[in-house]
């Protein structure tokens, strides 16, 4: 299961930026990464990672903050 | 009538084309390019020109079709069903003007479908379940709907048209399915010719239920080994075959070649995929059109002679 270490360093691949630049309030839109493409690869990371598990939360993409994403993640039983 | 399967489909494209890494030197960056084609997939797009009209696309991708199929009769056209998003004119509907500008037996069964990405897909079913024989016809001008160069949209779509011409007698419609997701209609739609997507819904809606209802039909019919999807991006291209990789299938692309055509995709896909590649007689291909809805419709095809 993930843990939210895992989480930032989803984020930080996904956005291709160092992990110290990744906190639990990092939204989408406040760095130039993180735009709907980013948004995009962050979903398909976490998807990957969760083996499929991730598709299955309605409104997931809705998740605007990494706070937000690892809420809605751990409320479905996919995170620590 | 002699009439090969491969044949059945004439398409066109716009006249202009685009050089997306140009838009993006001049718009945004060439870092911002190299990131977003990796999701997008089409390096050129084909844009109709100011006076060319999705009829006017419809009636060159009948001419590619005539090509092929010089002794071709329109009397063997009972029903002629043009699916559009973007008519001619607000009223009547595309289906009048082609059926004019062709001449076609005044009898014949017009229909207009508004549908968008599943528009092929719906026709088929529609023309299946029809008297007699139909000429399916897409075509769209989607970039009349994109006033200003933008990083969602201009990306991703072309002006295309297409023809397939559905003979009972060489394809069955085996089976239908469908989904649409309520209230989801503000997530990609056009008001006063301004086209808007919201690329995470489409993602997710794909994400869950294109490849779920896509799941459930595979895990049925095991003997299908061909999938022709809608070609919406290279990263809903990529998601698709990642998730549907424990099945034993084919899934062709071209989202690269020529971007998204939204209703004629399908037609163009398969027009290519056909030029290299025979469908065997018995053959059942899986279609799979989803988008502006949001909705998907999917079908089995059995190729009969």
């Amino acid at each position: 299961m993930l843990d939210k270490d895992n989480l930032i360093t989803i984020v930080s691949k996904a956005l291709k930026i160092p992990k110290k630049k990744v906190n639990m309030d990092l939204k989408l839109g406040e760095i130039e990464e993180w735009d709907s493409l980013g948004h995009l690869e962050i979903l398909i990371k976490i998807d990957k990672e969760t083996k499929g598990k991730a598709s299955r939360i309605k409104n997931l993409s809705d998740s605007n903050t990494v706070r937000k994403i690892y809420q809605n993640l751990k409320k479905n039983k996919l995170i620590k | 009538m002699n009439f090969d399967f491969q044949n059945n489909f004439g398409v066109s494209l716009g006249e202009i084309k685009i050089d997306i890494k140009k838009k993006y030197k001049e718009k945004f960056s060439i870092r911002l390019y190299n990131r977003t084609i990796n999701k997008t997939g089409p390096k050129t797009l084909y844009h109709s020109a100011k006076h060319t009209s999705s009829l006017d696309l419809a009636l060159g991708a009948y001419q590619n079709f005539i090509k092929k199929n010089k002794k071709f009769q329109t009397k063997n056209i009972h029903n002629l069903i043009f699916v559009t998003e973007t008519n001619k004119f607000d009223f009547p509907g595309n289906s009048f003007l082609f059926a004019s500008a062709l001449n076609l037996n005044p009898k014949i069964g017009l229909y207009d479908l508004n549908f968008g990405c599943t528009g092929f897909v719906e026709a088929l079913d529609l023309a299946y379940n029809l008297h007699g024989n139909s000429l399916i016809v897409c075509a769209e001008t989607y970039s009349k709907h994109m006033r200003v160069f933008n990083r969602s949209t201009s990306s991703l779509f072309s002006d295309g048209g297409s023809i397939f011409f559905l003979d009972k007698n060489k394809v069955k419609i085996i089976d239908t399915f469908r989904f649409f997701k309520k209230n989801s209609f503000n997530d990609l739609f056009s008001k006063e010719k301004k086209l808007f997507m919201d690329g995470k819904k489409v993602f997710e809606f794909v994400n869950t239920e294109v490849v779920s209802l896509l799941f459930s039909i595979l895990r049925k019919k095991k003997n299908i080994k061909l999938l022709f999807n809608h070609q919406a991006s290279l990263a809903v291209e990529n998601l698709i075959k990642n998730k549907l990789s424990k099945f034993d299938l084919i899934i062709p692309s071209n989202i690269k070649k020529i971007g998204n055509t939204v209703s004629s995709s399908i037609p163009h896909l398969m027009n290519e995929y056909l030029k290299k590649n025979k469908i065997k007689k018995n053959t059942e291909i899986l279609l799979c059109g989803f988008g502006v809805g949001l909705s998907v419709t999917a079908v089995i095809l059995k190729v009969l002679k």
